[in-house]
């Protein structure tokens, strides 16, 4: 499975360069002006919904298995799980004016983001004898990279001297991948006069997921020349691409067990049905472990999705 | 004491010699030891995987002894005898008391003892196992480095102390025990526990009926290697269910009696009914203040009473009356320290080697593994050689201990006699501990308890009631009705089980029957339709006889009558252990 994915992977960055050769060399050769090289670079407003549904869910946890658990108890959680609500992609487009308003374009961008932060949380109640639990994310990570390459068609007029705007829609094939990993420790202290109990219990999880599928761009922009050959530009774009059946790896070790727990699997959305006795509740979670039991909870498949506005800016260069 | 017993044991060492005399093969000899457990990984969860509670038990040692039974031990069920605590040992309880071909006797008032024969040895009906569960009576576990003293103390965790890994070793003990005896494998096995030891019992019986919940995710106790070892033993047995799931009714075919000797099985409800028993007019408490003339003062008119006392709180209320009177909890027709009298002189006889070898029916010396040789990573406490006497987050089931009374109780016994033999061991091991308080407190309180998992703190959850019941639908049950135990006061016990409404619709107790019983008694229950998975049960009678001479230890007491109603009871269920 997975080295059908690396081919199809393969033949698309192929198929991307050759777009890219092809319009670099095309039936003008005496025509420098027909060829543009871009760079861009800018923020994009992505909200991947199923992979910040990690954060939710951790998050959601902890209100069970401490908060909600601790009524009466004194305490609180530092700093809240993060999500990933935003990227910073770059990318390189190379243009053919086919028509002095219609032009032609290859390119290829990607992005990788991270977010990583410690949270902890510690709860107290005292009668007499004295319970302390601390739960301590050393590490909470996720990342998020993708690679795009788009083949698009560009419409432009000018609304000025310097002044011209213009429209474009692409699409093509993105490759995206994922990681997550939390290293989390709990311990319990009670204390007693002379009786002392520690009880301590941690865990690392990492997992991982890729995959690849179609992707859309729709965009605006303006474009600034700067003498003959040189220019900048300002775009705002939609982009579309919501990927599936992503497959990966997960790696678990637990304190105080020799070894690690590893698996593969496709990720989906598993629904955990906690019984506590002082609640019950549904959660939602993204996992791609499906051993066992947990196999009868899949709720419905993952998804990917990297749509989004986004803003650029970048410079071209006419040839 | 010593000089009763010096007359005594040569005269039961020539009997048993002479008992022993004719072979009956390498499965039907007395035999004592250990069955080492290796490590077994498990976890607890609510329905989160990625949040379940992964542990890894350690290494132990289990003590057993094995009696076979006097007459056809290939075609005798197999009793299989442990007490409770939870932290106590079955040696100086159980086997100690009357059950074995050897007991402890001790007098009362002079304390005088000595190992004496037991008139009613349960080797009438079948063969004996007796066990010390993990890290209590000789029983010790291992670790890669004891002297470690932060090491140890993790020990003392939920990885290896809670009612289902306890119930879990105790599974694994008896599957191990019957493979390397193939000869009685699938022989019945009745289980007999006493006190705490019934929480024990509902998990094995749970684990071993519906064995496959405990590796699909259904119960809160999740152990896919013990279900292997589960599995295993039903391929030998059970060869027609090879590759499929062995039914309850079937699985009950071989597990299916248990014998309760003032047992925990709901012990929420059982202690909840107790104390509204107790503390109304005329209970047995006004008996013991008619008879001593100092009146019992209850909970709610003691000055400082809480206007919503638990009843931990009214039960030390009662606990101080009878330490007051100067009764004995566990039977409250003697004085004060009657039961663990008993247990002191038999943990006297059990760490000495001679009498140890007559108490097991062989030479201990030809134990390997009780030698200090190889214990080089063994531990028994989490402080060495300084036991903890506050229980305040005690598991355990029967009065506080109070330092002032008996410091000595809570301390081990005298070893030098064993170490002359065995050789010296650590500042943290010891050859025999009557009642491990470390153990006790690590029930009630641990890693998994303090994460919300309050169903596996069997004091204070409905859990065990439930599978109780569940099990009960499959398995016959025989229970005891003791007249002075005031630690598990048994009147209470058919009220308690009706509690759980969701799944019976009625508990009764019935004074007579069955007919031509002398100790008459009865528990029946009505169950609700679908209640019970699998079975369309829809009404079972717990034997339920009274004795009216006995307190926590029915087979201390009254050892010919309780044997006698249990070869009738199990005759009434299909299982004959001798002509009639």
């Amino acid at each position: 499975m997975k080295k059908e994915k690396n081919k199809t992977f393969r033949t698309s960055l192929a198929f991307g360069l050759m777009l890219l050769v092809g319009a670099a060399l095309p039936a003008f050769p005496d025509d420098p002006g027909r060829l543009q090289v871009e760079v861009l670079g800018g923020v994009s407003l992505l909200r991947p919904a199923d992979l910040n549904m990690l954060s939710q869910a951790e998050e959601r946890y902890n209100n069970i298995y401490f908060v909600e658990r601790h009524l009466g108890w004194e305490g609180y959680f530092i700093n809240d799980f993060p999500e990933i609500r935003h990227a910073v992609p770059a990318g390189i487009r190379l243009r053919f004016r086919v028509t002095k308003a219609l032009s032609l374009s290859a390119g290829v961008e990607g992005f990788r983001r991270s977010e990583d932060y410690p949270v902890s949380g510690e709860f107290s109640l005292s009668r007499g004898w004295t319970v302390t639990e601390r739960l301590e994310y050393s590490r909470y990570h996720l990342g998020l990279e993708g690679w795009t390459v788009l083949g698009g068609i560009h419409y432009g007029f000018s609304i000025g001297e310097s002044l011209a705007l213009e429209a474009g829609l692409a699409a093509g094939w993105t490759r995206a991948a994922f990681d997550i990993g939390l290293d989390r420790t709990y311990t319990v202290t009670l204390v007693d006069g002379t009786y002392f109990f520690q009880g301590t219990d941690g865990r690392t999880i990492e997992a991982d997921g890729s995959g690849g599928g179609f992707a859309a761009r729709a965009m605006l922009r303006l474009n600034r020349p700067l003498g003959k050959r040189f220019g900048i530009f300002a775009e705002s774009s939609y982009a579309f691409c919501r990927l599936k059946s992503l497959q990966g790896s997960g790696r678990e070790t637990r304190l105080g067990i020799p070894g690690e727990t590893t698996w593969e699997g496709t990720w989906g959305i598993k629904r955990e049905d906690i019984v506590m006795p002082y609640l019950s509740e549904t959660v939602f979670v993204p996992t791609n472990y499906w051993e066992g039991w947990t196999a009868d909870q899949r709720d419905r498949d993952f998804v990917l999705d990297l749509s989004g506005w986004r803003f650029d800016l970048g410079v071209y260069v006419r040839f | 004491m010593r000089k009763t017993t010096r007359f005594i044991i040569p005269a039961l060492l020539v009997l048993l010699g002479a008992g022993t005399a004719v072979p009956l093969g390498a499965q039907t000899l007395p035999e004592a030891g250990f069955i080492t457990l290796g490590e077994t990984d498990f976890y607890f969860h609510s329905g989160s995987w990625s949040n379940r509670i992964a542990l890894r038990s350690s290494p132990a040692r289990i003590w057993y002894v094995y009696q076979p039974a006097d007459e056809d031990p290939l075609e005798k069920p197999l009793f299989v005898f442990y007490n409770g605590g939870p932290g106590g040992a079955t040696s100086s309880g159980l086997l100690s008391a009357n059950t074995g071909r050897l007991a402890v006797w001790r007098d009362g008032e002079s304390g005088a003892s000595a190992i004496i024969p037991n008139a009613a040895s349960w080797t009438r009906a079948g063969n004996l196992l007796h066990v010390d569960a993990r890290t209590t009576g000789f029983s010790y576990s291992l670790m890669d480095d004891p002297g470690d003293d932060e090491a140890r103390r993790c020990e003392f965790d939920a990885q290896n102390y809670n009612s289902f890994i306890d119930g879990a070793d105790f599974v694994r003990l008896i599957l191990r025990f019957l493979e390397a005896h193939p000869a009685i494998r699938s022989n019945r096995v009745v289980l007999v526990p006493e006190s705490y030891g019934g929480t024990r019992t509902i998990v094995m019986l749970h684990l071993l009926l519906y064995y496959e919940n405990y590796a699909d995710g259904r119960e809160i106790f999740q152990a896919p290697g013990l279900v292997d070892e589960i599995r295993n033993h039903y391929a030998a047995v059970f060869p027609d269910y090879l590759g499929q799931t062995v039914p309850p009714g079937v699985v009950a075919g071989q597990f299916g009696h248990q014998i309760l000797i003032q047992t925990s099985i709901t012990w929420p409800n059982q202690q909840s009914v107790e104390v509204e028993m107790l503390e109304a007019p005329g209970s047995i408490l006004d008996w013991l203040a008619a008879e001593t003339g100092v009146p019992y003062v209850r909970y709610r008119d003691q000055p400082d009473a809480d206007p919503n006392p638990t009843w931990d709180l009214i039960m030390n209320n009662i606990y101080e009356y009878l330490y007051l009177i100067d009764r004995d909890p566990y039977i409250c027709s003697k004085p004060d320290g009657f039961f663990n009298g008993h247990r002191a002189a038999a943990q006297n006889f059990l760490t000495r080697p001679d009498t140890l070898s007559l108490m097991i029916g062989m030479n201990a010396a030809l134990i390997a593994d009780m030698y200090a040789s190889a214990r080089s990573g063994a531990y028994k406490t989490k402080l060495a050689r300084a036991f903890s006497d506050d229980l305040d987050f005690s598991a355990f089931i029967g009065p506080p201990p109070r330092p002032d009374a008996d410091p000595a109780a809570s301390m081990p016994a005298d070893e030098d006699d064993m170490a002359a033999v065995f050789g010296p061991l650590r500042p943290w091991d010891n050859f025999f501990l009557d009642l491990n308080y470390e153990v006790t407190n690590v029930f009630a309180w641990n890693r998994v308890t303090f994460q919300g998992y309050s169903d596996v703190a069997f004091r204070t959850s409905n859990l065990f009631g439930r599978l109780f019941l569940e099990e009960a639908a499959w398995v016959e049950t025989f229970a005891t009705n003791a007249a002075f135990d005031i630690v598990v006061f048994t009147p209470a016990l058919p009220e308690a089980l009706g509690r759980h409404t969701d799944i019976l619709s009625r508990s009764e107790f019935v004074a007579a029957g069955p007919i031509g019983a002398e100790r008459p008694g009865q528990i029946v229950l009505t169950y609700r339709p679908g209640s019970v998975p699998g079975s369309s049960v829809v009404s079972r009678t717990i034997r339920f006889p009274r004795y009216t001479q006995s307190g926590h230890a029915v087979t201390m007491i009254e050892p010919g009558e309780m044997l006698e109603d249990v070869i009738a009871w199990l005759w009434s269920t299909g299982l004959p252990v001798e002509e009639r």
